[in-house]
């Protein structure tokens, strides 16, 4: 059972990385496996969402893809320090339900990342796992929530950055 | 490869453009199959079983693809795939194999919360029809499975009560013999003779709740009734005649209302003073107390002591005989606390002391009786057991209140006394440290 899992998860993952390839997703600067050998090993870069005080950055994200894909999601994790409500700064992990509970295989990797910023502008403050963040968001300081974003957009996340890194 | 797809292209816009019709006709369907397998399906909506030769036929398009694996029909004239015949089992746009399906089903049933979820379309949500054979054992053992699931917690729930109800008795019983002595205990349990044991209601019900009224007797929930508890029990059973010593049943039903008056007494005289020392102990105490008032409150003390000691040498003598199943309860309800706002029920460490020293009560009031005994005097006045342990008990009661009280009047006391010490030079250290060094 496993190897045909094994494969079926493969075959499909080569579906997606085609199409990703055929099609552009506006959230996605570059998607794919880390190397040849293994495909259940992506890595992915997040846009911050235009418009927001995450607009310019540039986020890795470190993509694992269990052996029984489809029926499974994949676990992400943000790579590039990330300030927001339902993310980890120091361990990267995403508090989405898309990742858990809410994972149906109509999803695919772009469409994960895809979710992963539309979280970015609609963070759930009451599930918090950057508890310093979301009591700002729910203090109502909007101003001081943007503007520690911002700080840590320009520090971390700038594309310039990355890209000369 | 275009040629050989346009007729099947048209025959799916044929289906499409009949679109109304085919659906009541999948509603059909399934309510047949609904009428044909009535009890699983009106159990499991998600879940029907028809025959596979009667599934409706399946719309095709080149452009469908599986939203499980993402092959899409065009893939499969490529390369064959081994997951089955395409499936269109809702009303929207999303097409599966087969096989991608029922994987994907089988998974969603591994976890136990959705197991009697209808399995839903992500898209539309619409419950997905699935057909399996069926099988008397299948659904015999899913539904033994269900009922076991809900007999267990009301299964537990039971025995957990029994085990407390069995508890209870096994401490009343004890209780019993502890403040009674054995040959009394045996009259209550066993009956006047010891020989014709009868399980009476009165058994049933006094037996375990002796371990309740100890633990609610020291709080306050139970102060009106507390004092009619005994006389409905027990008092009913023998002729009203007082002896001296009284009878087991007229003292437990007179001890409620010595607590009550040794709770008035120590409200009066004492209470105050019980506060004053504990807010001047409390974090936020800050007061100091005059001379006058230390003398105030030695004079209070004894004057309280020998109050109290009236009342328990008049308890003693009204000490009587009798039914039990309450001797523990009572014998608890003397046990009040010091200050009344510690017999508030509130959850937390104060509660399981509270407990605690309810149930261990008995076995104080016993050695308290214990001790009593081995004094000639004592014994020649009472000579039954129950009553040096009732007296036992209310001595107890007493020493720890006064004991109580003069700990917080000595703690206040040194609170009072407190200085702060100047700074000393370090000379005396550096002794030391030389000392040690010389040893070294």
């Amino acid at each position: 059972m496993p190897p045909s899992a094994n494969a079926n998860a493969s075959r499909r993952l080569l579906q997606e990385l085609s199409k990703f390839n055929q099609e552009d997703n506006p959230a996605v600067t570059y998607l794919g496996p880390v190397d040849d050998e293994d495909i259940f090993h992506w890595r992915g870069g997040l846009r911050g969402t235009p418009d927001s005080p995450y607009e310019g950055g540039v986020w890795d994200l470190d993509i694992v893809i269990p052996d029984n894909y489809p029926l499974a999601p994949p676990t992400v994790t943000f790579m590039t320090k990330m300030c927001h409500p339902n993310v980890h700064i120091k361990t990267g992990e995403i508090c989405l339900d898309l990742l858990k509970s809410a994972w149906t295989p109509a999803y695919g990797i772009s469409s994960t990342v895809t979710a992963i910023q539309a979280l970015l502008t609609s963070p759930e403050p009451d599930s918090p796992l950057n508890v310093d963040v979301a009591t700002l968001l729910r203090s109502g300081d909007t101003v001081g929530y943007d503007s520690l974003i911002r700080y840590y957009v320009w520090r971390y996340a700038k594309k310039e950055r990355n890209t000369g890194a | 490869m275009s040629h050989l797809q346009a007729p099947r292209s048209t025959s799916w816009r044929a289906a499409s453009g009949v679109a109304s019709e085919s659906e009541t006709d999948a509603g059909k369907y399934s309510d047949a199959t609904l009428t044909a397998n009535e009890d699983s399906s009106a159990e499991e909506p998600g879940l029907l079983i028809p025959l596979k030769s009667q599934s409706p036929p399946v719309v095709e398009d080149e452009d469908d693809k599986c939203w499980i694996c993402f092959e899409s029909r065009a893939d499969e004239l490529i390369e064959s795939s081994n997951h089955g015949v395409w499936r269109k089992p809702c009303k929207c746009a999303l097409t599966a194999h087969e096989g991608c399906l029922l994987d994907w089903i089988s998974d969603l049933e591994k976890t136990p919360s959705s197991m009697n979820k209808p399995i839903q379309c992500p898209q539309c949500k619409s419950n997905i029809l699935l057909r399996q054979e069926r099988s008397t054992i299948v659904e015999l053992g899913k539904s033994i499975e269900r009922n076991v699931r809900r007999t267990n917690s009301v299964a537990i729930v039971a025995g957990l009560g029994s085990a407390f109800f069995v508890t209870s008795t096994v401490y009343g019983v004890n209780a019993i013999y502890l403040i009674c002595g054995t040959k009394e205990a045996n009259a209550i349990i066993l009956g006047p003779g010891g020989r014709d044991f009868q399980w009476t209601w009165r058994l049933a019900v006094g037996l375990p709740v002796i371990p309740l009224i100890l633990v609610v007797s020291r709080t306050r929930l139970l102060d009106a009734t507390l004092p009619i508890l005994p006389l409905i029990f027990f008092c009913h059973t023998e002729p009203f005649h007082l002896t001296l010593p009284p009878s087991p049943a007229i003292t437990l039903a007179l001890l409620p209302y010595v607590r009550s008056i040794y709770e008035a007494a120590y409200n009066k005289f004492l209470l105050p003073w019980d506060k004053k020392w504990t807010t001047e102990i409390g974090p936020t105490a800050a007061t100091l107390a005059t001379d006058d008032n230390d003398v105030g409150l030695e004079i209070q003390v004894v004057e309280m002591d020998e109050n109290e000691e009236e009342e328990e040498v008049a308890n003693g003598n009204a000490d009587a005989h009798a039914p039990v199943a309450h001797a523990g309860a009572d014998a608890g309800a003397e046990g009040q606390d010091a200050w009344r706002v510690e017999r508030e029920l509130v959850l937390g460490p104060e509660t399981a002391n509270l407990v605690v020293g309810a149930l261990l009560f008995p076995g104080v009031v016993a050695s308290m009786g214990g001790l009593l005994g081995k004094i000639p005097f004592i014994r020649k006045i009472l000579p039954e057991r129950f009553h040096r342990n009732i007296l036992g008990g209310c001595l107890f009661v007493l020493i720890k209140d006064i004991f109580t009280l003069y700990y917080k009047y000595k703690r206040a006391k040194q609170r009072r006394s407190r200085e702060i010490l100047n700074y000393q030079k370090r000379a005396p250290r550096r002794e030391a440290n030389a000392t040690t060094g010389m040893r070294r």
